[in-house]
Protein backbone atom coordinates (compact mmCIF):
# COMPACT_ATOMS: atom_id res chain seq x y z
CA UNK A 1 0.00 0.00 0.00
CA UNK A 2 2.78 2.43 0.90
CA UNK A 3 4.30 2.62 -2.62
CA UNK A 4 0.85 3.32 -4.04
CA UNK A 5 0.35 6.21 -1.66
CA UNK A 6 3.83 7.45 -2.53
CA UNK A 7 2.93 7.46 -6.19
CA UNK A 8 -0.38 9.22 -5.57
CA UNK A 9 1.36 11.94 -3.58
CA UNK A 10 3.96 12.27 -6.28
CA UNK A 11 1.25 12.79 -8.90
CA UNK A 12 -0.61 15.22 -6.66
CA UNK A 13 2.54 17.28 -6.13
CA UNK A 14 3.24 17.22 -9.86
CA UNK A 15 -0.25 18.52 -10.67
CA UNK A 16 -0.04 21.21 -8.03
CA UNK A 17 3.21 22.51 -9.48
CA UNK A 18 2.21 22.40 -13.11
CA UNK A 19 -1.43 23.47 -13.11
CA UNK A 20 -0.80 27.19 -12.61
CA UNK A 21 1.88 27.22 -15.27
CA UNK A 22 -0.33 25.76 -17.96
CA UNK A 23 -1.71 28.78 -19.80
CA UNK A 24 -3.66 28.32 -22.98
CA UNK A 25 -2.16 29.81 -26.06
CA UNK A 26 -4.41 31.75 -28.40
CA UNK A 27 -4.22 33.70 -31.61
CA UNK A 28 -4.90 37.30 -32.56
CA UNK A 29 -5.99 37.25 -36.20
CA UNK A 30 -4.67 39.84 -38.59
CA UNK A 31 -5.07 40.38 -42.30
CA UNK A 32 -2.30 41.74 -44.45
CA UNK A 33 -2.84 44.05 -47.39
CA UNK A 34 -1.35 42.35 -50.40
CA UNK A 35 0.47 44.86 -52.60
CA UNK A 36 -1.71 46.92 -54.95
CA UNK A 37 -4.77 44.80 -54.40
CA UNK A 38 -5.59 46.85 -51.31
CA UNK A 39 -9.09 48.11 -51.79
CA UNK A 40 -8.67 51.78 -52.61
CA UNK A 41 -12.37 52.27 -53.38
CA UNK A 42 -13.34 50.94 -50.01
CA UNK A 43 -11.19 53.55 -48.33
CA UNK A 44 -12.67 56.37 -50.39
CA UNK A 45 -16.14 55.37 -49.29
CA UNK A 46 -15.23 56.12 -45.73
CA UNK A 47 -16.01 59.81 -45.92
CA UNK A 48 -15.74 60.67 -42.25
CA UNK A 49 -12.24 59.91 -41.11
CA UNK A 50 -12.30 56.72 -39.15
CA UNK A 51 -8.60 56.02 -39.29
CA UNK A 52 -6.60 56.53 -36.13
CA UNK A 53 -2.84 56.19 -36.17
CA UNK A 54 -1.37 54.88 -32.95
CA UNK A 55 2.37 55.16 -33.00
CA UNK A 56 4.58 53.34 -30.52
CA UNK A 57 8.13 54.66 -30.29
CA UNK A 58 11.08 53.47 -28.24
CA UNK A 59 13.14 56.36 -26.91
CA UNK A 60 15.98 55.04 -24.81
CA UNK A 61 14.48 52.87 -22.11
CA UNK A 62 11.04 54.46 -22.45
CA UNK A 63 8.16 53.56 -24.69
CA UNK A 64 6.21 56.55 -25.98
CA UNK A 65 2.79 56.52 -27.54
CA UNK A 66 1.33 58.94 -30.07
CA UNK A 67 -2.29 59.04 -31.17
CA UNK A 68 -2.64 60.75 -34.54
CA UNK A 69 0.82 62.23 -33.94
CA UNK A 70 -0.17 63.77 -30.61
CA UNK A 71 1.85 62.47 -27.68
CA UNK A 72 0.14 60.47 -24.95
CA UNK A 73 1.54 60.55 -21.47
CA UNK A 74 1.26 56.80 -20.88
CA UNK A 75 -0.25 53.57 -22.10
CA UNK A 76 -3.29 54.20 -19.88
CA UNK A 77 -3.88 57.43 -21.78
CA UNK A 78 -3.79 55.61 -25.12
CA UNK A 79 -5.97 52.88 -23.68
CA UNK A 80 -8.60 55.48 -22.73
CA UNK A 81 -8.41 57.04 -26.17
CA UNK A 82 -8.90 53.67 -27.86
CA UNK A 83 -11.79 53.00 -25.49
CA UNK A 84 -13.66 55.96 -26.99
CA UNK A 85 -13.29 54.81 -30.59
CA UNK A 86 -16.34 53.51 -32.42
CA UNK A 87 -16.04 49.81 -33.39
CA UNK A 88 -15.93 50.62 -37.12
CA UNK A 89 -12.69 52.59 -36.69
CA UNK A 90 -9.50 51.56 -38.39
CA UNK A 91 -6.47 51.65 -36.14
CA UNK A 92 -3.11 51.91 -37.88
CA UNK A 93 -0.66 50.49 -35.41
CA UNK A 94 2.68 51.94 -36.39
CA UNK A 95 5.37 50.64 -34.08
CA UNK A 96 9.04 51.53 -34.22
CA UNK A 97 11.54 48.86 -35.18
CA UNK A 98 13.09 48.59 -31.72
CA UNK A 99 9.86 48.54 -29.72
CA UNK A 100 9.40 45.34 -27.72
CA UNK A 101 6.74 43.15 -29.30
CA UNK A 102 4.67 42.95 -26.10
CA UNK A 103 3.88 46.68 -26.25
CA UNK A 104 2.48 46.28 -29.75
CA UNK A 105 0.39 43.27 -28.74
CA UNK A 106 -0.94 45.19 -25.76
CA UNK A 107 -2.28 48.01 -27.95
CA UNK A 108 -3.67 45.47 -30.41
CA UNK A 109 -5.37 43.59 -27.59
CA UNK A 110 -6.86 46.83 -26.27
CA UNK A 111 -8.35 47.55 -29.71
CA UNK A 112 -9.97 44.12 -29.77
CA UNK A 113 -11.28 44.62 -26.24
CA UNK A 114 -13.29 47.65 -27.32
CA UNK A 115 -14.53 45.95 -30.47
CA UNK A 116 -12.19 47.64 -32.97
CA UNK A 117 -11.24 44.72 -35.18
CA UNK A 118 -9.66 46.59 -38.06
CA UNK A 119 -6.10 46.95 -36.89
CA UNK A 120 -3.55 47.54 -39.62
CA UNK A 121 0.20 47.10 -39.28
CA UNK A 122 2.20 49.21 -41.75
CA UNK A 123 4.68 46.83 -43.30
CA UNK A 124 7.41 49.38 -43.78
CA UNK A 125 9.43 50.00 -40.65
CA UNK A 126 8.35 53.16 -38.83
CA UNK A 127 6.97 56.28 -40.41
CA UNK A 128 9.46 58.74 -41.72
CA UNK A 129 7.65 61.79 -40.45
CA UNK A 130 8.51 62.88 -36.94
CA UNK A 131 5.59 62.94 -34.53
CA UNK A 132 4.59 66.19 -32.90
CA UNK A 133 6.03 66.83 -29.50
CA UNK B 1 23.25 -14.28 7.68
CA UNK B 2 20.54 -16.17 5.86
CA UNK B 3 21.49 -18.96 3.59
CA UNK B 4 20.50 -19.01 -0.06
CA UNK B 5 18.38 -22.06 0.63
CA UNK B 6 16.12 -20.29 3.16
CA UNK B 7 15.47 -17.41 0.74
CA UNK B 8 14.59 -19.78 -2.07
CA UNK B 9 12.14 -21.49 0.20
CA UNK B 10 9.94 -18.38 0.78
CA UNK B 11 7.11 -17.61 -1.59
CA UNK B 12 7.41 -14.14 -3.08
CA UNK B 13 4.24 -12.64 -4.45
CA UNK B 14 4.32 -9.65 -6.76
CA UNK B 15 1.25 -7.39 -6.61
CA UNK B 16 1.02 -6.61 -10.26
CA UNK B 17 -2.55 -5.25 -10.30
CA UNK B 18 -1.67 -2.02 -8.50
CA UNK B 19 1.35 -1.52 -10.70
CA UNK B 20 -0.68 -1.96 -13.86
CA UNK B 21 -3.27 0.47 -12.51
CA UNK B 22 -0.61 3.07 -11.93
CA UNK B 23 1.01 2.45 -15.27
CA UNK B 24 -2.27 2.95 -17.07
CA UNK B 25 -2.97 6.06 -15.06
CA UNK B 26 0.39 7.51 -16.02
CA UNK B 27 -0.03 6.56 -19.65
CA UNK B 28 -3.49 8.18 -19.73
CA UNK B 29 -2.09 11.29 -18.08
CA UNK B 30 0.74 11.62 -20.58
CA UNK B 31 -1.59 11.08 -23.51
CA UNK B 32 -4.03 13.69 -22.23
CA UNK B 33 -1.42 16.27 -21.38
CA UNK B 34 0.75 15.96 -24.45
CA UNK B 35 1.20 19.26 -26.24
CA UNK B 36 1.39 19.11 -29.96
CA UNK B 37 3.81 21.96 -30.04
CA UNK B 38 6.91 22.27 -32.08
CA UNK B 39 10.51 22.20 -31.16
CA UNK B 40 11.78 25.60 -30.23
CA UNK B 41 8.56 26.60 -28.47
CA UNK B 42 10.23 26.65 -25.10
CA UNK B 43 12.60 29.40 -26.20
CA UNK B 44 9.70 31.77 -26.74
CA UNK B 45 7.97 33.72 -23.99
CA UNK B 46 4.73 34.86 -25.54
CA UNK B 47 3.10 38.19 -24.69
CA UNK B 48 -0.28 38.16 -22.95
CA UNK B 49 -3.57 39.09 -24.55
CA UNK B 50 -6.97 38.23 -23.13
CA UNK B 51 -8.59 38.64 -26.55
CA UNK B 52 -6.57 35.83 -28.10
CA UNK B 53 -8.86 33.15 -29.47
CA UNK B 54 -8.21 29.46 -29.27
CA UNK B 55 -6.90 27.57 -32.24
CA UNK B 56 -9.80 25.64 -33.74
CA UNK B 57 -9.59 22.46 -35.74
CA UNK B 58 -11.25 23.79 -38.87
CA UNK B 59 -8.51 26.26 -39.55
CA UNK B 60 -6.52 25.99 -42.72
CA UNK B 61 -3.00 24.70 -42.68
CA UNK B 62 -0.88 26.62 -40.22
CA UNK B 63 2.78 27.42 -40.57
CA UNK B 64 4.25 28.49 -37.27
CA UNK B 65 7.15 30.90 -37.24
CA UNK B 66 8.86 31.38 -33.90
CA UNK B 67 10.63 34.70 -33.47
CA UNK B 68 13.17 34.53 -30.67
CA UNK B 69 14.28 37.32 -28.37
CA UNK B 70 17.37 37.74 -30.53
CA UNK B 71 15.26 38.10 -33.67
CA UNK B 72 15.99 34.65 -35.10
CA UNK B 73 13.34 32.74 -37.01
CA UNK B 74 12.62 29.12 -36.10
CA UNK B 75 10.39 26.97 -38.26
CA UNK B 76 9.86 23.39 -37.08
CA UNK B 77 12.71 23.93 -34.64
CA UNK B 78 15.16 24.84 -37.38
CA UNK B 79 16.66 28.29 -37.64
CA UNK B 80 15.86 29.97 -40.94
CA UNK B 81 16.99 33.15 -42.56
CA UNK B 82 14.44 35.62 -43.93
CA UNK B 83 15.14 34.53 -47.51
CA UNK B 84 14.79 30.85 -46.58
CA UNK B 85 11.46 31.64 -44.97
CA UNK B 86 10.22 33.45 -48.07
CA UNK B 87 11.34 30.57 -50.29
CA UNK B 88 9.69 28.01 -48.01
CA UNK B 89 6.36 29.88 -47.83
CA UNK B 90 6.31 30.49 -51.59
CA UNK B 91 6.97 26.81 -52.23
CA UNK B 92 4.14 25.82 -49.91
CA UNK B 93 1.81 28.31 -51.55
CA UNK B 94 2.63 26.92 -54.99
CA UNK B 95 1.54 23.51 -53.76
CA UNK B 96 -1.91 25.03 -53.61
CA UNK B 97 -2.45 24.87 -49.87
CA UNK B 98 -4.62 27.49 -48.18
CA UNK B 99 -2.07 28.72 -45.70
CA UNK B 100 -2.16 30.76 -42.57
CA UNK B 101 0.95 31.97 -40.83
CA UNK B 102 1.13 31.97 -37.04
CA UNK B 103 3.80 34.27 -35.69
CA UNK B 104 4.94 33.27 -32.21
CA UNK B 105 7.01 36.24 -31.24
CA UNK B 106 8.91 36.52 -27.98
CA UNK B 107 7.50 39.36 -25.95
CA UNK B 108 10.95 40.96 -25.66
CA UNK B 109 11.80 40.66 -29.34
CA UNK B 110 12.00 43.81 -31.41
CA UNK B 111 8.87 44.49 -33.40
CA UNK B 112 10.92 44.85 -36.60
CA UNK B 113 11.60 41.08 -36.51
CA UNK B 114 7.87 40.31 -36.44
CA UNK B 115 7.17 43.04 -38.97
CA UNK B 116 9.64 41.46 -41.35
CA UNK B 117 7.82 38.13 -41.15
CA UNK B 118 4.59 39.98 -41.99
CA UNK B 119 6.20 41.74 -44.92
CA UNK B 120 7.68 38.53 -46.32
CA UNK B 121 4.34 36.78 -45.87
CA UNK B 122 2.59 39.52 -47.84
CA UNK B 123 5.30 39.23 -50.50
CA UNK B 124 4.55 35.53 -50.77
CA UNK B 125 0.91 36.42 -51.40
CA UNK B 126 -0.53 35.24 -48.10
CA UNK B 127 -2.80 37.62 -46.23
CA UNK B 128 -3.79 35.52 -43.22
CA UNK B 129 -1.44 36.07 -40.34
CA UNK B 130 -2.17 35.38 -36.69
CA UNK B 131 -0.15 36.57 -33.77
CA UNK B 132 0.17 34.08 -30.92
CA UNK B 133 -0.33 35.21 -27.34
CA UNK B 134 -1.15 33.69 -23.99
CA UNK B 135 -4.80 33.96 -23.02
CA UNK B 136 -4.17 35.98 -19.91
CA UNK B 137 -4.93 39.48 -18.69
CA UNK B 138 -3.15 42.43 -20.20
CA UNK B 139 0.60 42.54 -19.92
CA UNK B 140 2.01 44.91 -17.37
CA UNK B 141 5.34 46.62 -17.10
CA UNK B 142 4.83 49.89 -18.91
CA UNK B 143 7.74 52.25 -18.64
Amino acid sequence: MAPLIDAVFLLLTYFLFTISLATVEGLLPSELALGDSFDQEKLELDEPKKEVVVRVVQTGARVQYFVDDWPSSSYEDVSQHIGKLPPESIVVLDAGATVAYEHVIRVYNRCLQVGVEKVVFPLTSGSQTAPRT
Amino acid sequence: MRSARSIRGRSVSFKITAMIDMTFLLITFFIMSIRFGQEGDEKITLPSADQATEVTEQRVELITVNVTKEGLYLINGVEQSATDYLRYVRARKEEGDALEIVVRGDKSSEFSAVQRVMRLTAEAGISDVSLAALQMGEATGDQ
